[in-house]
């Protein structure tokens, strides 16, 4: 006991904010730079295993971020750049973008989220863990995670969203007081990430529900993935 | 009875061909065919020269060769051998003997491979669907040839089924498959008396992503990737043992660099696996100084693998062939690593001094031996039981050999146990990694790997921070992937679990479940 206390006492605190982010937001987003790529060169867009890169474009949403573009490059006119939150112009959902810009208002101080792993390979979801570890202290920003949708203003959504959790997301999602803010996180609920569609799989969650905002990354970093969720309040 | 080697006496029999006689390392591997007829016999005869399963598996050859092919892995402790028992069967009705009676660590695989191929295990005790759900048609194996994966699979009516537990004042209390908290989806019935668990039962395999499909027909170099993303946080390991199964299909051996680089990532990967988790059990009895401690000291480890690797998940580095990507800050790191080993001690010591952590976790969730023995338990969770099984000693592979460490072991199997093991097994990483980082020496990261031969099978093993990671490939043609398995250490320790919940409450159930600390996405795949 006296040992526990005397630590408790010695400790600093730790938590940071997110200017001071020590490690920046982890293996990058390629990015192809046209004035030293080759015309006729196919070499990246052979080498892509999603299908991201198309045409000398990379599409962010489709990138798991492997960087086997990157080193097929014969002149090197490929190098990385931080990955970018998306924040979807054209939200699908019939309530209309005047009640979701009414929620955003209503949420700027404080948030609730629950959490969905619709299929992932529990990498994003330990980072999403890590956004409640003391150094990010995603609370410091008046937002929690909740256990019931009933309660929550926003989804997060890992995964692919596979068969058998399909039904379970859609049926959480209709438990959310609407409007419901969705954000995916990772490159499976991006785009599906390496498993695309398939028996199994199905595609990302943008197929599922009106996404707000994609935080693509494979994981994303704690970092980027509360940016992501900023970004969806307009806090970002 | 049987005083020559298993293998001799059916490689002279008749009906029986030994394949293959290879060694890998220190390892020798022996391939042997066996007709369907004498399967038991010999799955009997390995039992009883002290062989343990290691992972079971089918193919659809029906294309190629008119036939469907069971392979079933065996390891022989103590004389560094891996066994391949292979047994055709008919393409019109396949069917063989269960040997689920026999060894009964088989159970989940022979009723994965009856969902996924239609392989019918003859005597199996238990035969409810395991791999699909309910409202998957009867009739369709996705894992057969003529399925092709992105088939869109109509859903029919179906539901859960269970195993029925009836009596007065029974309650089932029905849990999942989304969680309160951020944890991975799986369904769990629990059938209570008050506040006693009697029976607990599971559904699995939500988040099944039909990983072994999407590998098929993919080259060596993109499975990879695959690989790596069975499951987050045996990325590492996952990643090596499938190398691992490469590059022994292409018979190379790795740069000694290479392997030691592996190793470092190996063990990074487990000790900030078990550093997560001693914080985390601490969240099952909510003793907050243990949370926060452990998370603050896994932020650490993660941000030293971002500086070594340049990820957090160690992503990106392992090839078949060796590594692609050089370590960097490693003195630095190597000097950290001591640190991290002084701030696990305080903070362990503060959590076995704490009374009330103790008394919850002791004689809670007990693994006896005989039942982690029996059903092929695996990691920390059989070691606190007093199973000294270690692949990274029973079955040395990568650079293990060269260094110096000892396999800790508990007695009593309990949460506390468990705890205590992954502290133990922490200290042994700390040594590992300072005579890894110590003794890296200079040299190539990779060596090319040659055309692989086609229709050949190899495994490549790890043992990761949860036990046994066992990759199993069967290469096509053009250096592409035939038939790629994964028996992860989730899926062996998920069917034990239940086991050790009955006689203990509901509320020790979180408790019980982070000791074993199981893996959804390795299972489910
Ligand atoms: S998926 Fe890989 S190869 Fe394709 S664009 Fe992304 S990093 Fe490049
Ligand atoms: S995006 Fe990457 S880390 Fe996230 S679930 Fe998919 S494979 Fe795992």
């Amino acid at each position: 006991m006296l040992n526990l206390v005397k630590s408790l006492i010695n400790s600093r605190i730790i938590t940071e904010d997110s200017t001071s982010w020590g490690e920046g937001f982890g293996r990058g987003l390629p990015i192809i730079h046209q004035e030293s790529c080759l015309a006729d060169c196919p070499k990246c867009e052979n080498t892509c295993p999603t299908g991201a890169l198309k045409n000398k474009v990379i599409n962010p949403r489709g990138c798991i971020f492997c960087h086997s573009c990157l080193r097929s490059c014969p002149v090197n006119a490929i190098t990385e750049t931080e990955i970018p939150v998306i924040s979807s112009s054209v939200s699908t959902e019939q309530l209309g973008q005047e009640l979701r810009s009414k929620l955003k208002k209503d949420c700027r101080r404080s948030l609730h989220i629950r959490y969905v792993d619709a299929g992932s390979c529990n990498g994003c979801d330990f980072e999403i863990n890590s956004v409640t570890n003391p150094v990010y202290d995603i609370q410091q920003y008046g937002i929690d995670f909740v256990a019931s949708p009933r309660h929550a203003d926003m989804l997060l959504v890992t995964g692919s969203v596979t068969r058998n959790l399909e039904i379970a997301l859609q049926k959480t999602y209709e438990a959310c007081p609407k409007p419901t803010l969705v954000v995916a996180v990772g490159a499976c609920a991006c785009g599906g990430g390496i498993f695309k569609e398939a028996y199994a799989a199905g595609g990302g969650v943008g197929k599922h529900l009106p996404v707000d905002v994609y935080v693509p990354g494979c994981p994303p970093t704690p970092a980027l993935i509360i940016k992501g969720i900023l970004a969806a309040i307009d806090r970002g | 009875m049987c005083n020559q080697p298993f293998w001799k006496v059916f490689s002279e029999h008749p009906d029986c061909d030994l394949i293959k006689i290879t060694t890998n390392g220190a390892v020798r591997n022996i391939k042997l065919g066996v007709p369907v007829s004498k399967f038991s016999e010999a799955v009997d005869m390995l039992k009883k020269q002290g062989a343990f399963l290691v992972t079971m598996t089918a193919t659809d050859k029906r294309q190629q060769f008119g036939i469907f092919t069971v392979y079933t892995v065996f390891a022989l402790p103590g004389e560094n051998t891996i066994i391949e028992l292979k047994v055709v069967l008919d393409a019109e009705q396949p069917s063989y003997p269960s040997i689920t009676p026999l060894i009964p660590a088989a159970h989940w695989l022979e009723r994965e491979m009856k969902d996924m191929f239609g392989i019918i295990p003859v005597g199996h005790p238990d035969l409810r669907r395991l791999a699909v759900h309910g409202d998957w048609p009867e009739d369709i194996y996705p894992l057969r040839k003529d399925f092709a994966a992105n088939t869109v699979v109509p859903r029919v009516t179906g539901k859960l089924e269970f195993c029925s537990v009836e009596g007065e004042g029974l309650f089932q209390v029905p849990v999942g498959p989304i969680h309160a908290g951020i944890i991975e989806p799986g369904h769990f019935r629990f059938f209570t008396f008050g506040e006693d668990v009697i029976d607990l039962q599971a559904q699995l395999f939500y988040t099944h992503r039909g990983i072994e499909k999407a590998a098929e027909g993919k080259h060596y170099a993109d499975a990879a990737l695959v690989a790596e993303r069975i499951c987050g946080v045996c990325s590492a390991s996952h990643s090596v043992a499938y190398a691992q199964a490469i590059e022994t299909l292409a018979g190379v051996a790795v740069p000694k660099r290479a392997l030691y680089i592996r190793t470092i990532l190996l063990e990074m990967e487990r000790l900030y696996n078990h550093i997560g988790d001693i914080g985390n059990m601490c969240a099952g009895i909510g003793f907050s100084f243990g949370i926060s401690r452990g998370a603050m000291l896994k932020e650490r480890l993660m941000r030293m693998n971002m500086r070594l690797t340049g990820h957090r998940y160690l992503r990106g580095m392992v090839i078949p062939g060796g590594i692609q990507k050089d370590v960097a800050n490693t003195s630095e790191i190597s000097s950290e690593l001591k640190e991290v080993e002084q701030e696990l001690k305080k903070i362990t010591s503060i959590m076995l001094a704490s009374q009330s952590l103790v008394d919850r976790m002791r004689t809670t969730g007990i693994l006896p031996k005989e039942v982690a023995l029996a059903l092929g338990a695996v990691g920390p969770a059989a070691r606190a039981s007093g199973v000294k099984r270690d692949l990274r000693t029973e079955l040395p592979y990568g650079a293990y050999a060269d260094f110096a460490f000892k396999i800790p072991t508990q007695i009593e199997g309990d949460v506390l146990s468990r705890l205590n093991q992954r502290i133990e097994e922490s200290e042994q990483t700390f040594a590992i990694l300072q005579q890894a980082f110590l003794h890296l020496s200079e040299g190539a990261l990779a060596v090319e790997l040659p055309n692989l031969p086609p229709y050949r099978t190899a495994v490549g093993y790890t043992e990761s921070a949860r036990g046994a990671n066992v990759h199993w490939v069967m290469s096509g043609p053009d250096n592409r992937i035939f038939r790629y398995m994964v028996r992860s250490a989730s899926h062996c320790n998920w069917p034990v679990l239940p086991l050790c919940v009955p006689g203990n409450i509901v509320p020790d159930f979180p408790l019980i479940n982070k000791s074993f600390e199981l893996c959804y996405a390795c299972l489910d795949r």
